[in-house]
């Protein structure tokens, strides 16, 4: 097994960008949690991650597929709205930031494993 | 996309719910006030709120749903003033009707409490960006 350029590394660093990505989006849900109108999104991965070879995707094909794209695909929320239309749960939102933030650390201390198995098997030789 | 996007969008509402505290805050100040720079009594203050996306997007459909928050307006409330009847008050009229300002207690507080609970959680959220930020800071290094 390679342990540079691994597949295991290749998926950590699209989970902690897909991590980043939803990061950014559940902090503009709760920034907007008081705009009247303003409707939720969340980020859904485009497919699942024992799928075979994770590639960039893209909805339309023109999109360039490079580093900085959109890991996921952007979800509006269909929850029931307040009545000034913003449909914005405190609760909601607040639990899917923690939840994101374990879940991007658990990545980073699997990538620290694997980083320290590599300086094992360098000190082995 | 980075941190500072969540910084930059987190720190817009900080201040836009700040500001709605300030004018609720105004508001109840002036709750009896009877005399404003406009003349007649004071007028009760609203921030309207806007979902704008970031100006450094790439215009990507991610980049379209992460929008920060802006104030492009504070309206004034035309809603008719209480009227209450005082003839010994300096500003009532003939009739001895004075006009008291449009503003509500209950209706402020509520905007304070409400303002008060979405400043804490872009808090939570400004805290959870940095310490992901951190952790990425430490990527590399020996654990």
């Amino acid at each position: 097994m390679p342990l540079i350029s691994n597949p295991t590394t290749q998926i950590l660093e699209h989970v902690l960008r897909f991590r980043d990505q939803r990061h950014d989006l559940i902090a503009a849900n709760l920034a907007n949690a008081s705009t009247p109108g303003y409707r939720a999104f969340d980020l859904a991965l485009n497919q699942a991650l024992g799928d075979g070879p994770l590639s960039l995707q893209g909805s339309d094909p023109r999109h360039f597929a490079t580093q900085s794209a959109a890991s996921g695909r952007t979800v509006a929320s269909n929850a029931p709205a307040r009545l000034d239309g913003n449909n914005v749960s405190l609760e909601d939102e607040l639990l899917k930031l923690l939840e994101n933030r374990t879940l991007y650390q658990t990545a980073f201390e699997l990538r620290d494993r694997l980083a320290s198995l590599t300086g094992l098997a360098r000190d082995v030789r | 996309m980075s941190f500072f996007t969540s910084l930059q969008v987190t720190g817009s509402a900080l201040a836009a719910e700040r500001l709605r505290v300030d004018l609720a805050s105004a508001n109840l100040a002036n709750a009896n006030s009877t005399r404003s720079v406009e003349g007649g009594p004071y007028r009760r203050r609203d921030a309207v709120f806007q979902a704008t996306p970031l100006e450094n997007g790439f215009g990507s459909e991610l980049d379209r749903a992460v929008r920060a928050v802006t104030v492009p307006q504070i309206v004034i409330d035309q809603s008719p003033p209480r009227e209450i009847f005082n003839p010994g008050h300096p500003d009532a009229d003939e009739r001895g009707i004075v006009q008291l300002p449009n503003v509500s207690v209950v209706e402020e507080i509520v905007n304070l409490r409400t303002a008060q609970r979405a400043y804490e959680a872009n808090l939570s959220a400004l805290g959870v960006s940095r310490e992901m930020a951190q952790r990425a800071l430490r990527i590399g290094r020996t654990a």
